[in-house]
């Protein structure tokens, strides 16, 4: 790894944030950041609300009736959740992948190049280039060079993931939210969407939700722990898992409960 | 990953829950490393393909766009609901202002009045409205157990290969229009009334109740409410059949697992479970019996007294005005009088569909059920 | 526990014979709920085939009354006239207000809206043939004073078909699944482009087979038209004012079954055969449609 890379910049600063579905409150008072070219990782266990948290980062939950937010999200210091911020565009700066792949019923070709059209890009040679470079970062590219105008369902589970991923990475975005994106998959599909997020980690912040301790400590250089909706603890990857400073997180990581 | 690298990575970033990151360090000005080479990127000569791209700048100039068409988008979508609450204002107000004179004339007496005469300008809807229950009650009467029963058989007792082309067919002849039913009624069960049944009934029952006895004609309330029977059977049969289904099998292995016999399981424990579904089913067949119009307008006879026997011809509400309306038409008072009777008949119907429906929504989770009554 | 006392092994005779009856009881019920719906098919067809003919479906009727001869042209082109009106009006606004019933489901506007729109599949035939009567046909008042007239049953018709559309649109919609449309905004689609490129691509075959059950309902319908258009024996030239009513199956069988002419009850007979095969192909295909799209959704994950 770059020695240099030892600055941590925020990205993504989260203030006294708080989440709430109707009356039931999902999130109290988070304060966190999501840091540039580095993987975050939110564990805990299942309901503690880091899925809730990732996606209240790019506005996904606007959708959810009931869901509202207090507290602050700033990307690069410019307000998430200010009444003049249109959603549409902060998710065409912070994308997302889903637990389960999603592709459109329509061609490889087409799915990646989806967001691009949706933005206004018509050039079909300009459209090519970024579907084959999207497609290379995203480690497909070998593998589905020569069937671009097939359907995107005649491909695997994982090369269906990596598909969605060379999708969000098609639009440009600057931050990468992934909502535990190989928990659906089996362990090599997991491997090579483990080893693509080292190497999209130096043009891009990633923020991963998992379920999988492991994973987070293969991945990611910084951890963090959600239990019941609080944010427990923050920390470099390696001190969450080797040396934790707050005894839940240690009982979590230890196995004794979640 | 080696961790030593991890390790050797402590950033300036000191995250207790209590102190937050500091961001009043310029973002990306920090960032002085250069870009790793990345094989797989085809364009390491931009370190960030986000910040200067075709993308970048037609976000910029779309951005307004978006907002606008996001607008008009939700603005647009308003008027299409819009549209479907000015279809039933109009419906509503178009009965309402056309019944008022006879509203305002007869007031609540309308209702039980049984004298309907457009000479003397006097009209009250008893006659119609007894006329149109005791068709809906024959109806029901003679659907209700068929249905249940039959999709019991359709659920428990039938061989597997039976049911679905079956209930496929059930289904599919609940749409046949009721014209061919009224069709069906006339040149088939009226002369099976009026040769066998109503003879029968006469020289049997006939003998002790007058209720049974009568002019042994074929049309009349009993024709009526049979082939509307017919017709909601296939409604109260599928709906039925469709909460069958969602008994958990767990409770009917309960049931047979302490030693019950079969039909004990299917009467005793099935049909109980599945109560809610048949009144709710019940209630959509009452639904499309009472604003049943073409079948029963062939059958019914429509003359307009009060049956006092399961013989006797009748007339209901909508049966009068498919048939009279274009003649009513011309006498304010008359037509006003004929659209209140409509007035009630459609009260009614929006009452029991709406209970109907929701009943039957909670218990199937949302699906639309039943069809759209009428003909 | 140790030993209890259990029941003798083997059935009392009074269950046993309760087992028997009940379930042969379910049987005969059965029977008595298809027979009469096989049966009026077989009516159909078995007093109505001596008129039975390909002129039949192709010529006009003719004789004296009117009927007794040739066949029902004029009501095959009316019914479609009108099928193919109510289509105009109905589809598209029906789309809309599901479009508007889904994207804005939780808003208390879209669920007064839905309750409307729900009310709305509940009103009686008739009375939308009131309606249609004085919004469309009547010379006098408001209203558009078309007379009886193929517009004003056509529409009168596409009213009945709205809520229809609108709620299988609806349903449509919500079947898309959830993950699909965040995948789509995830990658900063609007809501606009969301449902033009993706939901409703995606909810079309439900939206279609919406559509074909709106027609299926209105194809049989008869008393909106008693109000609105009556009848006609030939194809008119026009579709509003006094020579405008178009010739309709389900009227045309109400017509001359209401006749007390053998003759006609024949020709009654045959287009109700024709009238209820068309139904059914409709039907099946509305069938095929929905079982095509499942196999496909089923094929897509």
């Amino acid at each position: 790894m770059d020695p240099a890379s030892d600055t941590l910049v925020p990205k993504i600063v989260v203030k006294n944030f708080s989440a709430f579905y109707g009356s039931v409150q999902a999130l109290h008072n988070v304060d966190f950041a999501i840091c540039e070219r580095k993987i975050t990782a939110m564990i805990g266990p299942s309901g503690c609300g880091k899925s809730t948290f990732l996606r209240s980062l790019n506005r996904m939950n606007d959708f959810v009736p009931g869901f509202r937010v207090e507290g602050s999200v700033t990307l690069d210091g410019q307000e998430l959740y200010a009444p003049s911020v249109n959603p549409v565009l902060i998710r065409q700066r912070v994308g997302m992948v889903f637990q389960k792949p999603n592709p459109f019923q329509m061609s490889i070709f087409e799915n990646v190049a989806y967001g691009l059209r949706i933005q206004g890009v018509k050039s079909r040679s300009v459209l090519s280039d970024i579907v084959e470079k999207s497609l290379r970062a995203a480690a497909l590219w070998d593998e589905v060079k020569d069937r671009l105008n097939g359907g995107a369902f005649s491909l695997s589970g994982g090369q269906q993931q990596r598909l969605c991923i060379a999708r969000a990475l098609a639009v440009e975005p600057e931050v990468i939210l992934l909502d535990e994106p190989a928990s659906a998959l089996d362990p090599i599909s997991t491997a090579r969407i483990e080893e693509l997020m080292q190497d999209l980690k130096d043009r891009y912040t990633i923020a991963i939700v998992t379920h999988n301790m492991q994973q987070a400590a293969r991945v990611s250089d910084r951890t963090a722990f959600f239990l019941d909706g609080t944010l427990v603890e923050v920390n470099e990857t390696t001190k969450i898992f080797t040396n934790p400073e707050d005894s839940r997180t240690e009982d979590y990581i230890t196995g004794r409960f979640g | 990953m080696e961790p030593e690298t991890r390790v050797s990575r402590t950033g300036q970033l000191v995250n207790e829950e209590e102190s937050m990151p500091v961001s009043s360090v310029p973002p990306r000005v920090l960032f002085q490393r250069p870009l790793k080479e990345n094989p797989r990127l085809s364009r390491p000569e931009e370190p960030r393909p986000a910040e200067k791209s075709v993308l970048r700048d037609l976000r910029m100039s779309t951005h307004a766009k978006i907002q606008r068409s996001e607008r008009l988008f939700q603005s647009m979508l308003l008027i299409g609901g819009t549209f479907v609450l000015a279809l039933f204002a109009t419906v509503l107000g178009v009965c309402l202002v056309e019944a008022w004179p006879s509203i305002h004339r007869f007031g609540f007496s309308f209702l039980w009045t049984s004298t309907w005469n457009p000479h003397r300008q006097i009209f009250g809807a008893w006659t119609y409205i007894v006329g149109t229950f005791w068709v809906t009650g024959i109806a029901l009467g003679f659907a209700i157990p068929i249905a249940i029963l039959s999709s019991l058989f359709l659920s428990d007792y039938s061989p597997k290969w039976l049911v679905g082309g079956v209930s496929t067919l059930m289904e599919m002849l609940a749409g046949i229009p009721s014209i061919v039913f009224g069709a069906f009624g006339i040149i088939f069960v009226v002369p099976l009334l009026r040769d066998h049944i109503e003879p029968f009934l006469a020289n049997t029952l006939g003998t002790r109740w007058e209720f049974f006895n009568g002019d042994n004609m074929g049309y009349g309330i009993l024709a009526a409410g049979l082939v509307v029977g017919i017709m909601v059977i296939p409604l109260v049969a599928t709906v039925t059949r469709d909460s069958l289904i969602m008994v958990p099998r767990e409770t009917v292995e309960a049931a047979y697992a302490l030693g019950s016999t079969k039909a004990e399981t299917v009467f005793f424990v099935k049909l109980p479970a599945v109560v809610p579904g048949i009144i709710g089913s019940v209630i959509l067949g009452f639904g499309r019996a009472i604003g049943e119009t073409m079948a029963v307008l062939l059958l019914i006879g429509n003359q307009a007294s009060i049956p006092s026997s399961i013989q006797d011809v009748g007339y209901t509400i909508s049966s009068l005005l498919a048939n009279t309306f274009t003649y009513a038409v011309i006498d304010p008072l008359y037509s006003a009088a004929e659209i209140e009777l409509g007035l009630i008949l459609l009260l009614i119907s929006l009452v029991v569909n709406t209970l109907g429906r929701e009943l039957l929504m909670k218990l199937m989770g949302g699906r639309l059920a039943g069809s759209v009554g009428g003909g | 526990m140790a030993e209890t006392v259990r029941p003798e092994k083997g059935l009392s005779p009074f269950r046993k014979v309760r087992n028997l009856l009940l379930g042969s009881l379910t049987a005969i019920a059965f029977v008595l709920a298809v027979t009469p719906l096989l049966a009026i098919i077989y009516v159909a067809y078995d007093r109505g085939k001596s008129a039975l003919s390909l002129s039949f479906i192709t010529s006009l009727p003719a004789g004296f009354p009117v009927g007794i001869e040739g066949g029902i042209l004029n009501g095959i082109v009316g019914s479609l006239i009108l099928v193919v009106i109510a289509s105009l009006f109905s589809v598209p606004i029906g789309i809309w207000a599901g479009l508007y019933l889904w994207d804005q489901s939780h808003t208390r506007m879209a669920k007064t809206t839905r309750l409307f729109s729900d009310l709305l599949l509940g009103v009686p035939s008739v009375i939308w043939g009131v309606v249609g009567f004085y919004v469309f046909s009547t010379n006098t008042g408001y209203g558009f004073h078309w007379g009886f007239s193929g517009l004003a049953a056509g529409l009168t018709l596409g009213f009945i078909m709205v809520p229809i559309v609108t709620r299988v649109t609806e349903q449509a919609l919500h079947d898309v699944p959830m993950s699909y449309i965040e995948g789509a905004l995830a990658l900063g689609a609007s809501r606009f482009q969301m449902v033009r490129g993706l939901a409703i691509p995606a909810a079309i075959t439900g939206i279609g087979t919406g559509i074909l059950l709106g027609v299926l309902n209105v194809l049989g319908q008869t008393a909106p038209l008693v109000f609105t258009n009556y009848y006609n024996t030939g194809i008119p030239h026009s579709l509003v004012g006094s020579n405008g009513s178009v010739g309709d199956l389900a009227m045309q069988i109400f017509i001359y079954i209401h006749e007390p002419s053998k003759e006609l009850h024949v020709k009654a007979m045959a287009a109700a055969l024709v009238l209820t095969v068309i139904v059914l192909l409709l039907d099946m295909g509305i069938r095929l449609l929905a079982w095509g799209s499942r196999k496909y959704a089923q094929k897509n994950g």
